[in-house]
């Protein structure tokens, strides 16, 4: 056993700088993690956009097919 | 002229001196416990600062977890989208056909073979299609 250890009432936790320096790179991940999330967001932010416009394309060109089938009909 | 020391009796002196010293040793005894009380409240809060980077160290670190899940679903859900968006361009080419030749019509059925061919790919982790055509419309 540690000689500190013997010794009643020897605080053997990490000092205040050792947890401050913890904390700052926990928060350092998380503030990462989080500026990664962001810029995911904006990219599928983007292709929903893309999936709408492609939508009201493929509904445009079903309305165009659909008239054409009825004048063509007539 | 008589001192002071010599018109008052040494009976008299001996009370006052030892009165004066015990209240000299109360009043420094007093003071270091209120010393040793400051000190250790000092403590306390260093103390409760320490614990309390410590609980934020810890939401911290699940909170990294839960933006790192939430960072691949919303990935999944972008991947997905893109391959949405290339079978919608490709359904529209072959709507778009349907409004012109017979060649036409045939022409944008090879290209919805490729596309899906293309989809495929992407699901299964083969990103191959690099030199395919972009059949997105």
């Amino acid at each position: 056993m540690a000689v500190p250890a013997l010794i009643s009432g020897v605080d053997d936790s990490p000092d205040p700088e050792t947890v401050r320096a913890r904390y700052e790179a926990s928060k350092a991940s998380i503030d990462s993690s989080l500026a990664q999330l962001a810029a995911e967001q904006v990219k599928m932010d983007k292709e929903f956009d893309k999936t709408l416009s492609l939508t009201r394309g493929l509904q445009e060109q079903v309305r165009k097919n659909t008239a054409k089938v009825a004048r063509d009909a007539s | 002229m008589m001192t002071l020391l010599q018109a008052v009796p040494f009976d008299t002196w001996v009370p006052i001196v030892t009165g004066s010293g015990g209240a000299l040793v109360i009043l420094c005894i007093v003071s270091w416990k209120l010393w040793k009380k400051v000190e250790k409240r000092d403590g306390d809060v260093d103390s409760a600062h320490k614990s309390q980077m410590e609980m934020l160290i810890t939401v911290n670190k699940e909170g990294d977890v839960l933006f790192q899940k939430q960072l691949e679903s919303v990935a999944g859900v972008r991947k997905t989208l893109e391959q949405l968006n290339v079978l919608l361009g490709a359904i529209t080419k072959i709507l778009e056909a349907q409004n012109g030749t017979l060649e036409d019509i045939r022409k944008s059925q090879q290209n919805l073979h490729v596309s899906l061919g293309i989809i495929q790919g992407i699901i299964h982790g083969n990103h191959g299609g690099g030199s395919s055509p972009d059949l997105r419309g």
